[in-house]
């Protein structure tokens, strides 16, 4: 390469690129380039992202656990001394780190630092650290992803007021600790708490909130005062114990939970059983004009889930798209209980007048199934796809095929979808 | 005006055009809706009216030129139609960024003065994954860059700019000191210390560093423990050796402070690039460290006070004094506040 005549092309491009060039590539790389020539050796200094994860240390896989922790947490230090300027997303995601007290001493360095985004990605081998108050202080945080640490605010905690977005997974916190989080965020419009170790009694306030995602053992959930909420994903573990206490309760948590959640336009529910006790209502008070898309895990051994799904579609006359998986046991499906239930339904009025999309998945070819696509077939008379996907263990599928075949389709475009393994 | 007479003489054509002028003063016709979807030619058509005609065509920035502007429109027209799949953009996209090095940079620039973000995050993209995974040789090849950084430099730590100076002098002294530790290798003269007592100012603090060779029991005491350090450490950190990602934290210990020059930022790089042993390989390795040492501690003490500094170096000899305690790492910390410990 005739390198003399040959001038340098990137190096005088504007700086906001050249931040937008580093802050592409992992950070290990970022700080090489400060041994490419003299221009480049302070270009990585400013960035305002800092990712640490496993691509920071040459990994040998059989390094002990000991000298890696050490590597890593030295080029952590290394690399916070050398920055200078703000730092507006820290994140710290490997899997194997031991010690937690560099963790605190980078969380009180960033409290000084007007931090943005913040993501703690950790897994202490259950040496869950707690996290230190001086998080609590990160005035300008928008972002906020905490993964196995327990979290205690401080008294004087009075939310942050710039929060968006909160992510707790395998987190220790309890049900007043996060009710309170949640409702001193005004601005929190992404919500997901995943396995919160202690909540069990889930309590939601937050006027801006968009998209919420919960995972674990909850006996209650209510959420009010939430009109923008567009996108909700429920996932229960419904333990032995929370069934007996569902059970015991006597009210439905249709009602409770999922009533005024107006603007809805997504929901997907894993599993059902957590709506199925007390008094099913054949629709909610509110009528859910946005909801496009269902995605619901029912159990069709008995009528109760599927009760609970017909209320939900009843109340969704705009829905597009469904989708319902069968979670049930095998033998108690093909056993069903409660098909009377279904005469008494061919006569409450279900018109799905926009369902366009309906799949079925896990299907054992039980009756309750059969009589729920029959349901379905029924009253939408816009469906154009049904795909139907057999659970592995499903034995009898071509007599589901051919029972199946026989159901009359409201819809003449109604095409009905068979997916082999 | 021009475009309903336009309509008038074609009516098969019923698009608008849209001006555009660049820097070199060419001006060409584009399509109303591909010249909308950058935000810097939208605004202005929207804010001054300007484009709707050849004599008032918009000026682009002087980043975008011609050919470059060709390549804008193109990516333009493409991404404005709506219909068009993620897959079928992305697998455009890929194949757009199928250039040369040269044009993709002077492509980013030109996408970033016309505020056209996707295509600046594309761009910037396809440069880091050039730069990433690369040898340091091998970016400065793609990139044409040149390796000017002197070999002070590579193996310092980094610094703030305005300390230039500083660096400059150190280097300086670096350089000499080398040369006279190589003399004095040669002559192998251990009485040292009678020949700098008469040494003033700069060369006074030369005497330090050199009053220490054979001086008193601390600094050779320092050295032999050094020397078993090293030899412990170099069996321990014989992975952490060869990675570049060795970056020790500061310690006390002598023997980890050359590892500190080491280690310094550029060696995260690859550490093949850069060996101790290239600029030093005449010296005695333990005399090479306490070089290092000397040279970083006086680097350290430059940064720290430079008017006071100078004048206690102008004033008096007694720098050897000082000698037992910044031979020891311990001593050093003393005196040292701030960041700049590497």
């Amino acid at each position: 390469m005739d390198d003399i005549l040959v001038e340098d092309i990137i190096s005088d491009l504007p700086p906001i690129i050249i931040e937008h060039i580093l802050v592409s590539m992992p950070l290990r790389d970022a700080v090489r380039t400060s041994i490419l020539s003299k221009k480049w050796r302070y270009k990585w200094v400013t960035i305002p992202n800092l990712k640490f994860d496993d691509q920071c240390i040459p990994t040998h896989s059989n390094a002990e656990l000991l000298v890696k922790t050490e590597k890593f947490v030295n080029f952590v230090h290394r690399s916070l001394l050398l920055h200078s300027g703000p730092i507006h997303r820290f994140e710290v995601s490997v899997s194997w780190l031991r010690s937690c007290c560099d963790v605190n001493q980078w969380i009180l360095f960033l409290s000084r630092n007007d931090i943005r985004e913040f993501i703690l990605n950790l897994d202490f081998y259950h040496e869950w650290f707690t996290v230190p108050s001086c998080l609590f202080s990160f005035q300008k945080l928008n972002i906020l992803e905490l993964h196995c640490c327990t979290l205690i605010p401080p008294p004087t905690f009075k939310g942050f007021h710039s929060l968006k977005n909160l992510q707790l997974e395998s987190v220790v916190c309890g049900n007043e600790t996060v009710r309170d989080f949640i409702s001193s965020c005004p601005l929190l419009e992404e919500l997901v708490l995943a396995n919160v170790e202690g909540l069990d009694f889930l309590q939601i306030q937050a006027p801006n909130l968009k998209f919420l995602h919960v995972d674990g053992g909850f006996q209650e959930i209510v959420i009010q005062d939430t009109p923008l909420l567009r996108n909700a994903v429920f996932v229960f573990q419904i333990s032995d114990e929370i069934a007996d206490f569902l059970d015991k309760s006597g009210t439905c948590n249709l009602t409770k939970t999922l009533n005024g959640l107006v603007g809805l336009e997504s929901l997907k529910i894993e599993i059902m059983q957590f709506f199925s006790y007390g008094d099913i209502p054949d629709r909610l008070p509110t009528t859910y004009n946005d909801m496009r898309n269902l995605e619901l895990s029912c159990s069709f051994e008995d009528e109760y889930d599927i009760s609970c799904a017909l209320c939900l579609i009843r109340s969704s006359p705009n829905l597009r798209r469904l989708r319902v998986e069968d979670y049930s046991d095998k033998k108690a499906a093909m056993q069903a209980s409660g098909l009377d239930f279904w005469e008494r339904e061919s006569y409450s009025g279900c018109f799905m007048s926009q369902l366009q999309f309906v799949s079925m998945g896990h299907l054992l070819g039980a009756p309750h199934e059969l009589q729920f696509i029959k349901f379905i077939l029924s009253n939408s008379p816009a469906l154009k796809t049904m795909t139907i996907t057999p659970h592995p263990q499903n034995d009898r599928r071509e007599d589901m095929l051919i029972q199946l075949l026989q159901l009359e389709r409201a819809s003449t475009q109604a095409k009905i979808m068979y997916v082999k393994e | 005006m021009s475009e309903s007479e336009m309509a008038i003489i074609k009516p098969e054509v019923m698009k608008s055009y849209i001006w555009l002028q660049t820097a070199d003063g060419s001006i060409q016709q584009v399509e109303e809706e591909v010249a909308m979807f950058c935000p810097m030619i939208c605004r202005e058509i929207i804010q001054t009216g300007m484009g709707s005609s050849k004599n008032y065509a918009i000026s682009l920035p002087q980043r975008v030129n011609p050919s470059i502007l060709s390549l804008i429109l193109d990516y333009c027209r493409f991404h404005q139609v709506p219909g068009r799949s993620n897959k079928e953009r992305k697998s455009f996209d890929e194949k757009f960024i199928r250039i040369d090095t040269k044009r993709l940079c002077e492509l980013t620039s030109a996408a970033d003065s016309l505020q056209l973000k996707p295509l600046v995050d594309l761009t910037s993209r396809a440069l880091a994954r050039m730069i990433e995974g690369k040898t340091p040789e091998e970016i400065r090849e793609t990139f044409h860059l040149p390796d000017d950084l002197t070999e002070e430099e590579k193996l310092e730590p980094l610094r703030n700019t305005a300390d230039d100076p500083r660096i400059r002098l150190l280097n300086r002294l670096y350089a000499r000191k080398r040369k006279e530790l190589k003399e004095r290798e040669k002559l192998k003269n251990v009485e040292v210390e009678e020949e700098h007592v008469d040494e003033r100012s700069v060369d006074d603090l030369l005497s330090f560093i050199n009053g220490g060779d054979g001086d008193s029991k601390v600094p050779k005491t320092s050295k032999h423990k050094k020397k078993n350090r090293r030899r412990k450490d170099q069996a321990k950190d014989v992975s952490s050796d060869n990675d570049p990602a060795d970056l020790s934290s500061v310690e006390p210990s002598p023997s980890k402070t050359s590892k500190i020059q080491e280690a310094a930022v550029d060696s995260l790089a690859a550490k093949v690039e850069f060996d101790d042993g290239d600029i030093d390989d005449e010296l005695d390795p333990a005399m090479k460290e306490e070089l290092d040492r000397e040279v970083e501690d006086f680097a350290r003490r430059l940064n720290s006070d430079w008017p006071e500094r100078m004048q206690e170096i102008l004033s008096s000899g007694q720098e050897r004094r000082h000698a037992p305690i910044s031979m020891n790492g311990n001593g050093s910390l003393r005196r040292y506040t701030g960041l700049e410990r590497r």
